[in-house]
């Protein structure tokens, strides 16, 4: 296993997805039905993360423009982001803030 | 494997050999310290190999290679639903080396907040996977390993104390290559046999002067960064002499802020004499006689430092003037 995704509730019902590991290939699709599962998904905690591919950088980009934060993101994700939003193809939506 | 893959005859490897054997009959702990390189899963497997254990499996994982929530469930394993994609049961490494070794190679690296789960373990022999309340028993040997000073990180409250003294029951504490240097030339002979044979060249000798010159380093990495020098070495030669590029290692020795030894700074010192001589070693106006010693202990000092004209040309292209 080189990717675990733990759901954790917060007092007001919220849910953290906390994210460790490599998050690419089959972990994406796990993230993915994980956002889509309907709860209420604020935060997306990436302390732990080591490893993402584009796709991957895709979808958090498009969880932080729906207003999910993305709490601990490291630099270099935040800097992939920013860079795919500034491509000229970009169709991902116009963001939020991160912590 | 097998301590037979030890390569060497120093005191400080037999020594090492003693101790593998003495606690490999036992079911202790045995914590293994030493340098990067050094070779202490090779011991850690050795022990095993020798052990009443061997017939069942050795089980390595690194603490340092993944973050705490999944350390631990590669450690203890999980149940289905234990978090987001957990989609069936799976046994962990602990599990895994029932009745065998569980090897934790850099435990310094292991997250404070995984330490007092892994005591349970150690201490019981019992566990829980994530998501079950079912305690789990197995019959499992802890060999841990570290390049750091666990001592330091338990003052630094990095590391459990009661966590360090339950792993270096029995502690194991591998020479640098530096402190063998008598073992350079056959683990040299050993690594040229492999890659000669890896890279399908016949290559029968080592020159005296790069041998020296090897054995003269203070190999930082130790045996595997001298394993990769020599796969190198094999891989640039193309005659049946070893084509060593000692010049490198000179340089690379020099280059490093702070770490110039008394060998470095001696080796620095003779080769600028040696120079201002025009490489003339005896006589009056010879190097010998300005740096005030006789002419056949500057040789020999030469020799044990792997001073000779055609490494130091390499030394001042990329070494020592630049520095």
């Amino acid at each position: 296993m080189t990717c675990r995704i733990d759901r954790l509730t917060t007092e007001d019902d919220g849910v953290i997805l906390r994210i460790s590991g490599r998050c690419v290939g089959a972990a994406l699709d796990v993230l993915r039905d994980a956002l889509a599962e309907g709860h209420a998904v604020r935060t997306i905690d990436l302390k732990d993360l080591r490893q993402v591919d584009r796709d991957a950088v895709k979808l958090l980009a498009i969880s932080k423009a729906r207003g999910i934060t993305l709490k601990n993101c490291p630099g270099f994700v935040q800097e992939w982001i920013a860079c795919e939003r500034a491509e000229p193809d970009s169709h991902l939506p116009s963001d939020g803030r991160d912590q | 494997m097998s301590t037979t893959e030890m390569i060497g005859s120093s005191p400080k490897l037999a020594a090492v050999l003693e101790d593998v054997k003495a606690v490999a009959a036992t079911d202790c702990a045995v914590l293994i310290q030493g340098e990067t390189g050094t070779g202490k899963e090779l011991i850690a497997r050795a022990i095993h190999e020798a052990s009443a254990r061997r017939q069942h499996r050795c089980v390595a994982i690194n603490c340092a290679a993944l973050p705490a929530p999944l350390m631990e469930s590669e450690l203890f394993g999980y149940e289905r639903g234990a978090f987001t994609g957990a989609v069936s049961p799976t046994m962990g490494r602990f599990q895994a080396a029932d009745r065998g070794t569980l090897f934790l190679d850099e435990i310094g690296e292991l997250p404070l907040e995984l330490q007092p789960k892994l005591l349970r373990a150690i201490q019981e022999q019992a566990f829980e996977r994530l998501g079950s309340s079912n305690t789990i028993r197995v019959d499992v040997r802890l060999v841990a390993a570290t390049n750091q000073h666990l001592g330091d990180l338990v003052e630094a409250r990095r590391f459990r104390m009661d966590l360090y003294y339950r792993l270096s029951v029995f502690p194991i504490t591998l020479p640098p290559l530096r402190e063998r240097t008598g073992d350079i030339p056959l683990l040299v002979r050993h690594f040229v046999r492999i890659y000669a044979a890896r890279h399908r060249k016949s290559v029968e000798r080592v020159p005296d002067d790069a041998m020296a010159a090897l054995v003269a380093y203070h190999w930082p990495g130790n045996v595997r960064q001298l394993q990769n020098f020599i796969e190198r070495s094999m891989i640039l030669t193309k005659g049946t002499e070893l084509h060593a590029p000692v010049a490198e290692l000179v340089s690379q020795q020099s280059a490093i802020p702070g770490s110039r030894t008394l060998a470095d700074a001696d080796r620095a010192h003779i080769i600028s004499v040696l120079r201002e001589t025009n490489w003339t070693v005896g006589g009056r106006a010879g190097a010998a006689a300005r740096l005030g010693v006789l002419r056949t202990t500057l040789i020999a000092k030469m020799k044990k430092l792997g001073i000779s004209r055609e490494m130091a040309d390499g030394f001042t292209v990329r070494g020592l003037d630049a520095a």
